[in-house]
């Protein structure tokens, strides 16, 4: 017996869509025809094993497999590799092998500098010219923090900033605008049980955000500024660069030494260790996703407790630059892919504006393009974004120190906050010790890579 | 007539040892060492000696390494202030640690060779811990030694004792590091056990009569005819020492700031989470190279002097 297939109007119609998504696809996106003819497997590592962003990857996957990958002959093989403690060891390794992941994903901007730097990315200005990407589609500080030696490494996802929250449980009235306001109030909140701190106003350098001791956010809005993004130097030994931490020492008198201050931090779980989520300060600057993930540590009645304001700012100050971008979701492609063309096609599909909310919206991130952070459906279901935007759109947001040396100056900064609070060095004396290791780091980086721009 | 033609002897010493093997079964030997061998040569021998040659260098895996000669060394010791705040944390928590394992771990199993009820029990309850990973050990004892609310500080609170700083002062780190290394002795236990066991009974029966007591008992028989297991113990247990890692990392290494891996001030901040902090954060695999070698070294020195010394204070029958 013979199989005789039948043209329906049904098969005719499919035949004819898929015909023609074929043949549009991969000319909107420039994709080449040889993957469409051969049909290619995309390796994606990313650190997506955990319930929250996982589940989110795996559907995006998913999608792109069944949709826009489909019709360009690309399939992406999602490959969950966990990262404890932000540990990219593995993916470091792999990407220095023959058998190399085609495309990566990271939950922080910590190691992509130094696979920039070390060759361990490919840059990718030409695939993302062809797939028609264009710059003013991102916030600038967005596209800044790809941008090294004059090329585009990668793409942020999204990004982590702060700004000012107020829990009303704990603090009445209005959030302080300055500094003094700040330092008044806070005062008024700090509480002992016998020898043990129990609530405290803020501790601040335990409560700034992701960077080592609050450098970003309370030493952005001091003044200091440790690295020139423009001129690709670093500017350690500036004398604005300690009011931040000559700050400090009041809020640790304030609240009775450090050693109390870090009893109090440890009596919540580590894993969501601010102690301002559990109702013990009655301000911290947090970032944007907080709100979405008090349900998930049982406080999620706080969210509707929470004010969210720009942070206070600093005697003969107006709103200048307030914070510095935190931590940053990255896709990058590295320099043994196979499929470099399908890589940055996929990691295009990833930071369009449908993938970014879908992202977006479930856990509350801040978006690197305009379009996705002002969409309709995340405006109305977060509105809290609204804050965090103001202050991107108004520029007042820096990039980190963009330099193959942020990780040394950021371990030096975090120990330089640790003397200055456990009040074994001036700040002048803890500073100017981070600018001698970092001067050592740029050093020794020099003479393996003498053509990198700048420091 | 009888002719025997003989090989003229060969003065190429490879030559005769070529000749040796061929004619005894070394050759068959090898051929059935050879898995091990060519692993042990790959795998093990070729990264040693490319180390040795990388801690030379200024490389970072992609790039061809560039030869600085004794740059790293020098700067590891001359301007490196985390590299000698690790190296002094470290031979701290080995000289505190190491002897204070053996004798919790010889007293334990100086208990457990005795003949109690539910000995068996005890021997396995002992070595449980052992075959618990380090990062579940790391993440328990962060609840347990966490200042405000951990289980430790509140029982000592019952008690009428002052809830202490574990883990959140740069005076306590390194106690409480110390006092957890005493978590994974199991396997130290078991070894003295088995060493306990090998001592011929008729040793103590003899300095019974002789009048010892218990503490003579211990002192004058147990010791000695232990010491072999004694110092086993002692090489290792500097080794793994030296190279304490797991631990330090899950209890100090802070999740909000993954640049902060050595505790309070530092005070935690052991050799090689630092060796691992420049190898893979700061990627100057060429500095972590000669980072290793000195720990080699220090390691190699100290197992020798513990050799050398052995023989004023090791038994053997």
């Amino acid at each position: 017996m013979t199989a005789v297939s039948r043209i329906t109007r049904r098969t005719l119609l499919k035949s004819s869509a898929a015909g023609a998504a074929g043949l549009t696809a991969p000319q909107l996106f420039n994709i080449n025809r040889r993957a469409s003819a051969q049909g290619v497997t995309v390796e994606f590592w990313n650190p997506g094993n955990d319930p929250l962003g996982g589940p989110i990857i795996k559907k995006l996957v998913d999608e792109f497999n069944a949709t826009a990958g489909k019709d360009a002959g690309i399939t992406v093989n999602n490959v969950p590799v966990p990262t404890p403690n932000g540990d990219y060891t593995k993916y470091t390794t792999a990407m220095t092998t023959p058998s190399s992941p085609d495309v990566v994903m990271t939950y922080s901007y910590n190691p992509f500098i130094p696979w920039v730097a070390n060759g361990y990315l490919l840059p990718m200005d030409k695939y993302f010219q062809e797939l028609d990407l264009k710059q003013d589609d991102f916030y600038p500080v967005a596209w800044e923090m790809v941008n090294f030696q004059g090329q585009i490494w990668g793409l942020l996802q999204e990004f982590d900033m702060v700004e000012f929250f107020a829990n009303q449980n704990v603090s009445t009235g209005e959030p302080p605008k300055t500094i003094e306001e700040l330092d008044k109030v806070a005062a008024d909140y700090v509480k002992m049980e016998g020898d043990q701190l129990v609530q405290a106003g803020i501790i601040p350098w335990a409560q700034g955000g992701f960077s080592p001791g609050g450098y970003g956010s309370w030493g952005t809005i001091w003044g200091a500024r440790f690295y020139d993004n423009d001129a690709r130097k670093w500017t350690i030994n500036r004398p604005e660069n300690t009011a931040w931490l000559d700050w400090y020492l009041k809020y640790v008198d304030m609240i009775g030494g450090r050693e109390k201050a870090d009893a109090l931090i440890s009596s919540v779980p580590k894993t969501y260790g601010t102690v301002f989520l559990y109702g013990k300060t009655a301000f911290s600057m947090e970032g944007e996703f907080i709100p979405l993930e008090l349900g998930a540590i049982g406080q999620g009645e706080l969210k509707d407790k929470i004010t969210i304001t720009h942070p206070p700012t600093v005697p003969g100050t107006t709103q200048g630059a307030t914070c510095m971008v935190d931590a940053a979701n990255v896709f990058c492609i590295p320099v043994n892919s196979k499929h470099v063309e399908e890589a940055a096609f996929f990691a295009k599909y990833m930071v369009s504006q449908k993938s970014l909310v879908a992202w977006s919206l479930p856990i509350g991130q801040m978006m690197p393009t305009k379009a996705a952070a002002n969409d309709p459906t995340l405006l109305e279901q977060l509105p809290w974004m609204k804050i965090f935007n103001e202050t991107v759109e108004a520029g007042n947001i820096l990039a980190p120190p963009l330099s193959p040396q942020a990780v040394v100056f950021n371990q030096a900064m975090s120990l330089a906050v640790d003397n200055v609070t456990y009040k074994q060095k001036s700040p002048a004396d803890a500073i100017a010790e981070v600018e001698q290791k970092v001067a050592d780091a740029v050093a020794q980086f020099k003479t393996t890579n003498p053509d990198w721009q700048g420091e | 007539m009888n002719t025997t033609i003989r090989t003229p002897p060969s003065s190429n010493p490879l030559t005769r040892f070529w000749r040796r093997l061929k004619r005894s079964d070394g050759l068959a030997a090898l051929a059935f060492a050879s898995p091990w061998i060519i692993g042990f040569c790959w795998f093990q021998l070729y990264p040693i000696v490319a180390s040795l040659y990388y801690s030379f260098t200024s490389y970072n895996i992609l790039r061809p390494p560039v030869f600085v000669g004794l740059a790293n060394y020098q700067n590891l010791f001359l301007h490196d202030e985390l590299f000698l705040t690790a190296l002094t944390n470290t031979a701290i928590f080995t000289l505190v640690s190491v002897p204070l394992g053996l004798a919790v771990a010889l007293v334990l199993a100086l208990l457990l060779n005795r003949d109690i009820p539910g000995r068996a029990a005890f021997r396995a309850i002992f070595y449980f811990p052992a075959i618990i990973p380090s990062v579940a050990t790391g993440i328990l004892f962060i609840l347990i030694l966490n200042t405000q609310g951990g289980l430790l500080n509140v029982i000592l609170n019952r008690i009428g004792l002052p809830a202490l700083p574990w883990l959140t002062s740069p005076g306590w780190a390194m106690p409480a590091l110390i006092l957890l290394s005493l978590w994974g002795i199991g396997p130290v236990v078991v070894i003295f056990l088995a060493g306990l066991q090998d001592v011929p009974r008729v040793l103590y029966e003899a300095a019974q009569l002789d009048g010892a007591g218990p503490i003579e008992l211990v002192r004058r028989v147990t010791l000695p005819m232990i010491s072999p297991v004694i110092l086993f113990n002692l090489v290792i247990g500097l080794i793994a020492a030296l190279q304490t890692f797991a631990l330090p990392f899950v209890l100090f290494a802070n999740k909000q700031d993954a640049n902060s891996i050595g505790g309070p001030l530092n005070a935690a901040l052991m050799y090689s989470v630092q060796l691992y902090s420049v190898a893979f954060q700061q990627f100057r695999m060429g500095y972590a190279a000669a980072m290793a070698w000195v720990l080699t070294v220090i390691i190699f020195t100290l197992s020798l002097a513990a050799l050398r010394l052995s023989g004023r204070f090791v038994h053997y029958e």
